[in-house]
């Protein structure tokens, strides 16, 4: 159980004290401490309101201080104001309107709305005896959600990214978006991509955004625009995701894996010039776990030599470095709207950012099957447009997304002061001091890594590997003959990285806990480890 | 003047002929005659057994329903109440007075 729909009875018991309103409250208060969800029906705003104010108006006089029907509302919208303002609104929907033929219209909406939760994650809350038995097991009284409580303690998971309570704090806005879609009706380009791509492209300090379909799309498109093709080589990281790799081996380019810095993970601008060649069309650096790469240093690398460079900033999009935005500091950047990135929407999307108009325009044309204008295609492109809906949702995001970076950097410290100090072991993420990190991954190197996820799981505590397999040893790159200790760094890298979870939302009390398990985990291995030996 | 009354289908019906000026008015009922007619048993709970934070933020409830309390309004603003106002506390009324007449809470 994760969410209670409270009938109007309970909402009523909070805010007038009647026979039973204190159970209400009582199971109200501890729902609260669980970290349940409440969820109130926006249908129910007035009939909460009359009956708040009606409950008012006849203790008050019950009590001999009259009051009018006026102020007893006025009071009755201050309390509920008040009450609510911690719960979510669960918005009323047209299918649960078709109600007129049932024999309770008030209770037939609530129990339809219940079913848009996932089986088993939600609750009615109710006094009435007789909504209890229409919405049958999914029903339960605050007395039945004391009892429930105060036997099972009810701990709130941690997850590995924490998106619900996110989306919590935006509903309204992202409904409203979603909604505003729904009625205008350009899902393909719709006015919400424009105003996406002008706020990206203020944001990061770029002259152009260029929204895509997805945060590997934006790397197909980029080298399209800078005319990658057979033949040709693109240098870049062996540890990331492979969507990196994949783009440029799909053009027919080869992917020219460099080494790792051990501190960052990502590439070493030291080992880049050597894998230069006549044959090198591109870098492609990325800014692995939301930290930027050397890119001064790449720059004037790839200055000498005439190349473009493309970030791939799929994980970086708000961190900065040496006070410049990620997307803004090469010939182009790229960045993923993927769910779990910083600044996620709810399906695929990515966007582009250049300050060349030239580029600008090629992966404009590009990304609608290289189209300058309707239906006549100068060049080869691909159905890489954003859609509009997923434009409407990350808007929705942009609004609390400076106060995200912001959590998410004191998470990440405090993730790191809080290891340091009970840990020693472990290698914490080392953020340059010219750079800050937005933290896609909160990610540490542990001796025994496996032995310990699985122990950190069994305890409740997901965690996830970035990545287990360096790109230059994955089977679909074997023909590229990199051996064994090519890429020595990011294959030891691979062995030992471990993330956590990681989010804006996510608790100080949730990274002590963390820590703990953690902690337990490692001392626990190592006596183990002790015990074999000396057998 | 003190009436006697019967409750009957969610009506009050007197038990003696009465004329009374305006149609709507304020009858006092007993609390605990309105507990008898929900007839529910509901258990009390000793709050002590319950941790302080519970008890906390039972008081942070009970403070913004105090707070409410103290809430005037101007002069030419109470006891106004619109047509349209009038009508939908009625019929807030009438199904206050189903769901009580059902043995249901309101």
């Amino acid at each position: 159980m994760k969410h209670l729909l409270l009938d109007v009875n309970v909402v009523v018991d909070l805010c007038v004290t009647r026979r039973g309103s204190t159970n209400s409250r009582l199971a109200l208060a501890q729902a609260k401490k669980a970290g349940l969800t409440c969820w109130c029906y926006v249908g129910s705003v007035q009939t909460m309101e009359y009956v708040v104010a009606d409950e008012l108006f006849h203790q008050a006089n019950a009590a001999g201080q009259p009051i009018s029907r006026t102020l007893s509302k006025a009071r009755a919208r201050f309390i509920l104001g008040q009450h609510t303002a911690h719960f979510q609104w669960l918005a009323a929907l047209a299918g649960e309107a078709d109600v007129f033929g049932t024999e309770d219209p008030e209770d037939e909406q609530l129990i339809l709305a219940l079913d848009r939760f996932p089986v088993n994650t939600v609750v009615l809350l109710t006094r009435d005896k007789l909504m209890s038995d229409r919405a049958g097991e999914r029903a339960m009284t605050p007395e039945a959600l004391i009892e429930c409580q105060r036997a099972q303690a009810i701990q709130p998971a941690i997850d590995f990214i924490d998106l619900k309570t996110q989306q919590d704090a935006i509903r309204p806005e992202l409904e409203k978006n979603i909604h505003r879609v729904l009625h205008h009706g350009q899902y393909i380009m719709g006015p919400e991509v424009k105003q996406l791509e002008d706020k990206l492209a203020a944001y990061v300090g770029a002259k152009h955004c260029i929204t895509a379909s997805s945060g590997t799309d934006t790397l197909l498109i980029a080298m399209m625009a800078l005319g990658i093709g057979p033949g040709d080589e693109v240098i870049t990281t062996p540890f990331t995701f492979i969507a990196t790799g994949e783009m440029i081996a799909l053009l027919g380019a080869r992917p020219v894996f460099v080494d790792i810095d051990p501190r960052t993970y990502n590439i070493d601008p030291a080992k880049i010039e050597a894998a230069i060649t006549p044959k090198t069309k591109a870098i492609m650096p990325v800014s692995l776990y939301g930290q930027c790469a050397d890119m001064d240093a790449i720059n004037e690398i790839a200055n000498r030599h005439r190349l473009p460079v493309i970030e791939d900033a799929a994980q970086s999009f708000g961190a900065t470095y040496k006070g410049r935005k990620s997307c803004a500091l090469s010939t182009i950047g790229s960045t993923s709207f993927f769910p779990s990135k910083p600044l996620g929407g709810y399906g695929d999307g990515g966007a582009l950012f250049t300050n060349d108009d030239a580029l600008a325009k090629a992966m404009r044309d590009i990304r609608v099957h290289g189209q300058d204008r309707r239906y006549h295609h100068p060049r080869i492109g691909i159905n890489g447009r954003l859609d509009t809906l997923q434009a409407a949702i990350v808007l929705a995001k942009m609004e609390r997304f400076d106060w995200e970076v912001e959590q998410r950097q004191k998470v990440g410290a405090g993730y790191t002061a809080m290891l340091k100090e009970s840990c020693p072991e472990i290698v914490v993420p080392f953020i340059e001091p010219y750079s800050t990190s937005v933290y896609a991954q909160y990610t540490i190197q542990v001796a025994n890594r496996d032995d310990v996820a699985k122990r950190l799981n069994d305890s409740g505590i997901p965690t996830a590997v970035h990545y287990p397999v360096p790109l230059h040893q994955q089977p679909v790159f074997q023909a590229l003959g990199y051996k064994k200790g090519a890429c020595s760094i990011a294959e030891q890298a691979a062995e030992n990285v471990l993330s956590f979870p990681m989010g804006p939302d996510l608790l100080e009390s949730d990274v002590k806990q963390i820590v703990k398990n953690l902690n337990a985990c490692i001392r626990l291995l190592s006596q183990l480890n002790q015990n074999e030996k000396s057998i | 003047m003190n009436i006697q009354a019967i409750w009957e289908n969610g009506v009050f019906r007197p038990l003696q002929p009465i004329a009374i000026k305006h149609a709507r008015l304020t009858i006092v009922v007993p609390d605990e005659e309105i507990e008898a007619l929900t007839a529910e048993n509901v258990p009390d709970y000793d709050l002590n057994d319950f941790p302080a934070e519970i008890r906390e933020e039972l008081a942070k409830i009970q403070a913004i329903n105090d707070a409410a309390a103290k809430i005037a309004l101007p002069a030419e603003m109470d006891g106004v109440e619109l047509d349209e106002q009038e009508q939908r506390t009625r019929a807030f009324d009438l199904r206050n007075a189903l769901r009580r007449e059902q043995g249901r809470p309101v």
